[in-house]
């Protein structure tokens, strides 16, 4: 994707949340008539911008816009993560690290079996020695919780 | 007065008030660099602790707590690009990039001094000139407020680096997210989808440490390590001093912090905006802002540290907290039945006073602490990337789901880290939506309740003294800016 077309992308973007919000502001009640005239004006003002990045010209030469430098790594840091995420409140919140550290270290390429159990090891004692321990925070239990 | 700090500072000399200052001190230092863990929450925790305690140690703890939480946040601010506090947020646009390029130490040392004689300044101010500051904070009404917040929208124009319009479409999106949950004028549901977790907004946390943290993360999978020149051993790091001509921007700092962390509502995280704007501006060398200038950092670490002072003002002559640390600390002072008033400095003047320069000590506790430690903190930046990303990974979510114990508040971590990822690569600015988002309640309730007040007439915001002199300072740190961007501009068609 060529930076001018990106800019077109996002313009567009831009001007779609601005449409939604004139329209979600439209259906406010009488008694919030000041907010809805706070989101005109913020709607207004996007779209003010988002045309002018539509229709400014981007400086030559068009260069490409590199999204993601090495995607195989990045593609595996993102659905870890989504799945890390999801798979907390089902196994809880220490199982789930447990297996997420040494799962995405590896997946990132690191081969130290030594360091990748104590890195989960030390990150999991922390956070169980100041979040649990000291702050009472209830952290998701999943399965295995009450 | 005199007849209270004498008293005051001999009671600050028996060994188990500076053991509690210090304890106090460490406990804010881990719990500021923690995200999602605050110093509001540490101290509403350690309240019940205090109670069966002398009121000196107990508040001295507090107290100790409060000033390492303010200086803590920097810590993972400046080494992985996650802010451990919000008011942290301003110190990573130069402290990670300093960290990246093998000089973590130095960015650690400028924020440990500049936190330090931050917080000396706003405690001298509190000391000396506390009830004739607390007058000068109640003229502050809604008026001032809104163009303070717009003074605060006008570090967009500094923290943008490329495309203007992206800048300011990035303030404006985060502007936008603000608005989402109840107006605070009506009670109006706006935008929420009937989620209820949105009712109260979007929760600021899991979004800070999404864009900034979660973002970096997918950013580091393309390096092997955060810091480009990993050859920085311990003794090298240890050697790591303060840059020269820091003085005139932390103790610009410093004032910035004292005043705004005084006004109620305002906050650490504002009063750092403010601060970078102001030593961005003033700089003979702007571009470098954002790129590792260690003025950056000393900008927004002298200010949200020069807030502990400020926010103690109101409280301990008014009885109104300036934030919310401010607030659990008005609990920490009931509980021991001292009422915040004028009281507060005669009758127990000399456990007011004695609090006060207990502030002094835990300044000292955590300059001693932060500059000890600092090269040690700073070997994290050496760690691989592949073991970094996961851990930085847990410490976010827990940190997003420690706020309100609520899975929803981390799944709004992951979708801002993506989508901060990629609004950065498509050249829009994570400062300015994060400014629109700290600044977006505080504008629209001073806005609401101005034009409220003034029957709609706009005419409320350039007729007050206070307003006009804000307008005109917010006016002056943008010129420069805009005269520099144009330039480009031309310089560029030519």
């Amino acid at each position: 994707m060529t930076r001018s077309s990106m800019n077109r992308f996002f313009a567009l973007g831009g001007l779609g949340l601005s449409a939604a919000l004139f329209m979600g502001a439209g259906g406010f009640p009488d008694r919030a008539a000041a907010a809805a005239r706070y989101v005109f004006f913020l709607a207004g003002v996007l779209a003010l911008l988002s045309l002018i990045l539509l229709v400014q010209k981007t400086p030559s030469p068009d260069s490409h816009v590199q999204w993601v430098r090495a995607p195989r790594n990045f593609l595996f840091a993102v659905f870890s993560i989504i799945g890390y995420g999801a798979a907390v409140p089902c196994l809880g919140f220490f199982p789930a690290s447990a297996v997420f550290m040494p799962l995405l270290a590896l997946l990132l390429g690191y081969r130290r079996p030594f360091y990748i159990v104590l890195g989960t090891a030390l990150i999991l004692s922390f956070v169980y020695l100041i979040f649990v321990y000291f702050l009472g925070v209830p952290v998701p239990t999943g399965i295995w919780g009450e | 007065m005199n007849e209270y700090i004498i008293p005051a500072f001999f009671s600050l000399l028996d060994p188990m008030v500076i053991l509690l200052i210090t304890a106090g001190a460490v406990a804010g230092i881990i719990v500021g660099a923690m995200p999602g863990l605050t110093a509001t929450m540490a101290v509403a925790l350690l309240i019940p602790v205090t109670f069966g305690m002398a009121p000196l140690l107990g508040l001295s703890l507090l107290g100790g707590v409060y000033c390492g939480g303010m200086y803590g946040g920097a810590i993972s601010s400046i080494l992985l690009s996650t802010p451990g506090t919000p008011a942290a947020a301003a110190t990573a646009f130069d402290g990670y990039p300093m960290a990246k390029q093998g000089k973590g130490g130095t960015a650690l040392t400028v924020a440990t001094w500049a936190s330090f004689w931050g917080g000396i300044i706003s405690t001298v101010a509190l000391l000396l000139m506390a009830p004739a500051l607390a007058k000068f904070s109640l003229r502050f009404g809604p008026p001032e407020y809104f163009v303070l917040a717009i003074m605060g929208l006008s570090s967009i124009v500094t923290l943008t680096k490329g495309s203007m319009v992206k800048g300011l479409l990035s303030g404006f999106l985060g502007l936008v997210i603000a608005t989402v949950g109840m107006d605070q004028i009506s009670g109006y549901m706006r935008f929420t989808f009937g989620q209820i977790d949105l009712f109260d907004g979007v929760t600021f946390m899991p979004a800070l440490i999404g864009l900034f943290s979660v973002s970096q993360i997918l950013n580091l999978t393309s390096q092997t390590h955060i810091s480009e020149n990993i050859d920085a051993t311990l003794s090298t790091i240890r050697r790591s001093k303060l840059p020269q001509g820091m003085t005139s921007t932390i103790c610009r700092g410093g004032i910035i912090g004292t005043i705004v962390g005084m006004l109620p509502g305002a906050g650490a995280t504002i009063s750092s905006f403010i601060s970078y704007n102001f030593a961005k501006q003033s700089a003979k060398d702007p571009e470098t802002f954002g790129k590792g200038n260690p003025k950056g950092v000393a900008a927004a670490e002298s200010a949200n540290n020069g807030c502990v002072g400020g926010s103690l003002i109101p409280l301990l002559t008014l009885g109104i907290p300036g934030n919310s640390v401010a607030a659990a600390l008005m609990g920490g002072l009931m509980i021991q039945g001292l009422i915040p008033g004028p009281e507060l400095f005669t009758r127990y003047g000399t456990l007011t006073y004695g609090f006060i320069l207990s502030l002094f000590i835990a300044n000292l506790a955590f300059l001693a602490l932060g500059l000890f430690l600092a090269p040690y903190f700073a070997r994290v930046t050496a760690t691989p990337n592949a073991l970094l990303i996961p851990g930085i990974a847990i410490l976010s979510v827990i940190g997003s789901y420690a706020i309100n114990n609520n899975m929803f508040d981390v799944w709004l971590m992951i979708g801002f880290g993506i989508a901060g990822y990629f609004l950065e690569k498509g050249g829009f600015s994570i400062g300015a939506l994060v400014l629109g988002l700290i600044l977006g309640p505080i504008a629209e309730l001073g806005f609401g309740q101005s034009l409220i007040i003034s029957q709609g007439s706009p005419m409320i915001f350039f007729e007050r003294p206070l307003c006009i002199l804000l307008w005109v300072i917010t006016l002056l740190l943008m010129l420069p800016a805009f005269s520099s961007h144009l330039k480009k501009t031309k310089n560029r068609v030519e």
